[in-house]
């Protein structure tokens, strides 16, 4: 690296510590992270690993950017309502270090695209909200062998651990499964949207998950092999806890990429995905985007007919296992009023889980037609 | 001596308190009985064990000096 350079002089605070110099910097440049959800973690993560010259960053998020995001995914600001977060992060990154690649997949993690996406990175950074996703991303991880930065919050204490990896060669890895190996029911334990999260506590865990990263990058410091960190906003209480490997994990694990495949790990964990009720206006954004299927599910015969925009009729009363065959990832529906549309949007979230985005437009399409006449 | 229990996360809720002292129980079976005993709540939660700093697995021996903690998953992100 030249000295004289801007690289050279937009990292030379951090060049300059002693057990870091050009090498670690280098290093940090040739190396590809994947951060898996664009969120209160992901946005902290995201701009630390970007500031410090991450060579690439890959991030993985199908979601839009909402008000009640705005407290703690500090990457969007208002003008960001209804845009898709992956697009958003990728601008403001951009912005603050145009030395990093960034390469965005307007998508949700699931047994399909996990493999292809994660096999081309180093690190994976884990900064999902549910745990169908964590239990599919931890199985990737160990079947890939990739080290997985984990972390999660609730209220005002926050987790991290690294795992499947361990800087030597005699400790055996663990793994998500050693610590948590009952899979936790998506229903059973408070999520933000249901518990609450103090905005800054993704904040400090979220910076803490890429100062793990960049050690594990860098090879400085002793980063949470096989330790869970526990983190208390409240009382200042840090706490570690040694992971050890279990032969329950070893079992529960797929041992092979066509079995990862066939888990179902939305069933495993019943994914609660509170079906999110859309305003008008995103639902149109959303609609015009093109990469969304729209169903119709009043039932036959119901006025009036919709011809303004394409639409799949699926009536709420003939929704069944068998007719649940949809090829979008995101999926809009409406009925008359928005009731029976939510009630559909809860039925399809059981069932897909973590494997599709479903909304239900707020107050139907009575008015959303009413909208567009005024 | 009694003995030190740590509550994380919404553990804490379900107790009112994040810090309990207990009766000396010689395994972690009979410590978590006596605490369902006292907190019927919890019987319904899920958590993990650790004694002494470590994640544990199946019951595990408990001395007068331990400290047991019991930490809740977490999804949130």
């Amino acid at each position: 690296m030249n000295k004289n350079s801007n690289t050279y002089e937009r990292y030379s605070r951090q060049i300059i510590l002693k057990e870091f110099g050009t090498i670690a910097q280098e290093k940090l440049m040739d190396a590809k992270v994947l951060v898996i959800g664009a969120g209160g973690l992901g946005c902290a993560a995201l701009q630390y690993l970007a500031a410090a010259g991450v060579g690439t960053l890959g991030i993985i998020d199908d979601d839009v950017v909402a008000l009640h995001n705005l407290h703690r995914q500090i990457l969007y600001t208002m003008e960001d309502i209804g845009s898709f977060k992956v697009l958003k992060a990728k601008e403001k990154l951009n912005a603050l270090n145009p030395e990093v690649t960034i390469i965005t997949y307007n998508e949700r993690i699931h047994n399909n695209n996990a493999f292809k996406i994660l096999s081309e990175y180093n690190i994976i950074v884990d900064g999902t909200d549910n745990f169908a996703s964590r239990y599919l991303i931890n199985d990737a991880c160990v079947l890939l062998n990739k080290p997985l930065v984990y972390a999660s919050v609730s209220q005002y204490e926050g987790q991290v651990a690294v795992f499947n990896c361990t800087g030597n060669t005699e400790t055996i890895a663990t793994n998500y499964r050693d610590l948590f190996p009952i899979v936790t029911n998506d229903d059973e334990i408070l999520n933000c949207a249901e518990a609450g999260v103090l905005g800054i506590l993704p904040g400090i865990i979220g910076n803490m998950q890429a100062c793990e990263t960049i050690k594990l990058i860098t090879g400085i410091g002793k980063p949470l092999w096989n330790t869970l960190l526990t983190y208390n906003l409240l009382s200042n209480e840090i706490h570690q806890f040694q992971i050890q490997p279990t032969e329950m994990s070893h079992s529960m694990i797929p041992k092979t990429e066509d079995a990862f495949l066939q888990m179902n790990y939305k069933m495993n964990c019943q994914s609660e995905l509170v079906p999110l009720e859309i305003e008008i206006s995103l639902f149109d954004r959303l609609r015009e985007s093109g990469k969304v299927e729209i169903i119709d599910v009043r039932e036959p015969g119901e006025l009036p007919l919709i011809d303004q925009f394409p639409s799949i009729h699926l009536p709420l009363s003939q929704i069944n296992e068998s007719n649940l065959e949809f090829t979008g990832d995101t999926l809009l529906l409406f009925c008359q009023s928005g009731k029976r549309s939510k009630l559909a949007a809860q039925i399809l979230s059981r069932h897909f889980g973590t494997d599709k985005t479903i909304y239900s437009l707020k107050g139907g399409i009575l008015n959303w037609l009413e909208n567009r006449n005024s | 001596m009694p003995l030190q229990l740590k509550l994380f996360g919404q553990l804490t809720d379900l107790c009112n308190t994040n810090s309990i002292t207990m009766e000396d129980s010689r395994d972690t079976d009979i410590l978590l009985e006596k605490l369902f005993h006292q907190f019927p709540e919890l019987r319904k939660t899920k958590f993990i064990i650790a004694v002494d700093n470590k994640i544990t697995t199946g019951n595990t021996l408990l001395t007068n000096e331990s400290i047991v903690a019991l930490l809740p998953p977490f999804s949130g992100g």
